[in-house]
């Protein structure tokens, strides 16, 4: 990360007082409140607390304030403010199979139990663009409300499945061992799967769902079902040591995908479905989807797949899916290069000399 | 969650007064120590701890401890444990292999430095950090530092470390850029013992 850039004084002083000035845009207008953010700009909030690590819709909301609406940016702000902050407790894992359901659809059973629940989504509109938004008087937005609760028994399509024994068991690697913690310990490669879940969770939602994208167009095949896709909210649950029992610190909104993808077999495995999973904070279906398609696909080489498409590639992948680094990278090309760039002129110069040097010699030897 | 801690029959000793200022106090002073391998800084505003706490190790434990740097302690006193827990959140470790901190109250019977973490080719930043009390600087067997941060040569001896103390910090000094790194204190004074440092001659 490029963080502290050293320059001119006044001039950037006199940056940030313009960049605030441009934030605020036409004073005729009125200023945009962080609550609107967080109610109004629901998926913006949920990508930069997803890829941002910290789940608090009012920084989040305060962040896309402060960046102009530039995600990238505010997810900086975001990581950048997490650092400050002291760590109290490890939760326990979330327990998706208790969700408060919002939306739950599957596409691999019409009638999973439970029920397909639709909830709110754009997939059946006609991305027409609605210009009565434009106006002040749009109208209240009211919900329509279910004649009966939810059924509270919503099996996870990927637990019926695995009842019937035609899906890989999904076991942890060892409970008593820590989960890899990126935001702590430096990526390490080869790593298992608990990092690469939590780099993918973070990972850049463009960069996954184009190398997803990737997959399903042939570059390492993966031929997923969209076994269950289901967003809500669920509790988190931390152990005090000195309480000796779990308790309820509240609720988060998350969207988890299980891909279902085909699986041969192997001389040791029987022919089977395999996972894919995606989880990020919020209203994020996309990015979960995209984030179960490229763990599937970097579990090729574990499954004796064929291998050597990007999306199949750990190094590749992880070591690039990061925005906040990406970003630092890329635009550090910005700062000063003064020295470095005179070196490579000299040395251009003196090549340069050399060439015509020697084309001057042999124009006049052809002379001859 | 601190509510049933705070009316517990005996509450943990006070930490910091102030747990922001104390702390960057403290860091300060052992950043200042850091940078001057074997020079004796004072550490400001250390809480009065459980025995076999120090004030200044106390205090350097509460501004650097929390629940991603596991503690293991040589003397285990339940006053001292309950303390550290309280103040920083920190786990405490049985494996001295498995600390980034490790608190060594009895010099003359601590354990090899090769059984704490040295970290690894790729990362020897994860190695630990031996807190080593010692009863005054001085005294002990006296040695010549080099190393980066002292100009030209750095006096030094601490009561408690003698030979068999530098033999083993001279192989630690060895398996640069891995090795632990040290911190000795008394009451109220830091010094730093950085891996890249040892005695010469």
């Amino acid at each position: 990360m490029y963080v502290a850039v050293k320059g001119g004084e006044q001039a950037i002083e006199n940056s940030h007082r313009l960049i605030a000035a441009e934030r605020r845009g036409d004073p005729a207008v009125p200023e945009l409140d962080v609550r609107q953010i967080r109610e109004q700009m629901r998926h913006a909030v949920a990508r930069v607390m997803a890829e941002g690590s910290l789940y608090d819709p009012d920084l989040a909301a305060l962040a896309i304030k402060q960046a102009q609406g530039d995600l990238v940016e505010a997810i900086f702000l975001v990581r950048a403010y997490r650092t400050t902050l002291r760590r109290f407790a490890v939760s326990r894992p979330i327990d998706s199979a208790r969700m408060a359901i919002g939306r739950r659809i599957s596409a691999t059973f019409k009638d999973l139990p439970g029920g397909q629940v639709l909830g709110g989504t754009y997939d059946y509109t006609h991305r027409l663009l609605d210009h009565e938004l434009a106006g002040d008087g749009a109208g209240e937005a009211v919900a329509a409300e279910a004649a009966a609760p939810l059924d509270p028994e919503m099996p996870r399509v990927s637990d019926i499945l695995d009842a019937q024994g035609l899906l890989e068991a999904e076991m942890p690697d060892d409970e008593s061992d820590p989960v890899a913690d990126l935001t702590r310990d430096p990526l390490r490669l080869p790593g298992r799967r608990d990092q690469r879940l939590q780099n993918l969770a973070r990972a850049d939602e463009g960069f996954l769902l184009a190398l997803g994208y990737s997959t399903q167009r042939g570059y390492g095949r993966t031929h997923p079902f969209a076994g269950e896709i289901r967003q809500g909210t669920v509790a988190v649950e931390i152990e005090a040591p000195e309480l000796g029992f779990a308790i309820d610190i509240g609720d988060i909104e998350v969207t988890e995908c299980e891909l279902v993808n085909q699986f041969k077999g192997s001389t040791e495995q029987p022919p089977q479905f395999t996972r894919g999973y995606g989880l990020a904070f919020g209203r994020a279906e996309r990015k979960a989807m995209a984030m179960a398609l490229v763990d599937r696909s970097l579990r090729a080489a574990e499954l004796g797949e064929e291998t050597g498409h990007p999306a199949q590639d750990e190094e590749f992948v992880l070591s690039h899916s990061d925005n906040v680094e990406a970003s630092g990278f890329v635009q550090h090309l910005k700062l000063p290069h003064y020295i470095d760039f005179q070196s490579e002129l000299h040395l251009v110069r003196r090549l340069r000399a050399d060439f015509d040097a020697r084309r001057t010699g042999t124009d006049r030897e052809a002379a001859e | 969650m601190t509510s049933h801690l705070a009316t517990a029959p005996r509450a943990p000793a006070a930490g910091f007064t102030d747990p922001v200022r104390d702390a960057q106090e403290v860091f300060r002073a052992v950043l200042q120590a850091q940078s001057h391998p074997g020079r004796r800084v004072r550490v400001p505003s250390g809480p009065a701890a459980p025995a076999p706490l120090g004030r200044a190790m106390a205090g350097v434990l509460l501004a650097l401890a929390d629940l991603d740097t596991p503690l293991w302690l040589q003397r285990g006193e339940e006053a001292a444990l309950a303390y550290l827990r309280f103040h920083t959140g920190a786990p405490v470790a049985a494996d001295p292999a498995a600390a980034a901190f490790a608190i060594v109250t009895e010099a003359s019977t601590m354990p090899p430095l090769d059984s704490f973490r040295a970290g690894d080719a790729d990362y020897p930043e994860v190695a630990a950090t031996v807190l080593i009390a010692v009863a005054g600087f001085g005294q002990g067997q006296q040695v010549s530092l080099a190393g980066p941060g002292i100009e030209r040569r750095q006096g030094f001896a601490a009561d408690g470390l003698g030979a068999e103390f530098w033999a083993a910090w001279r192989a630690n000094r060895g398996r640069f850029p891995l090795g632990v790194d040290a911190l000795l204190f008394t009451d109220d004074e830091v010094v730093a013992l950085p891996r890249s440092v040892g005695p010469e001659g």
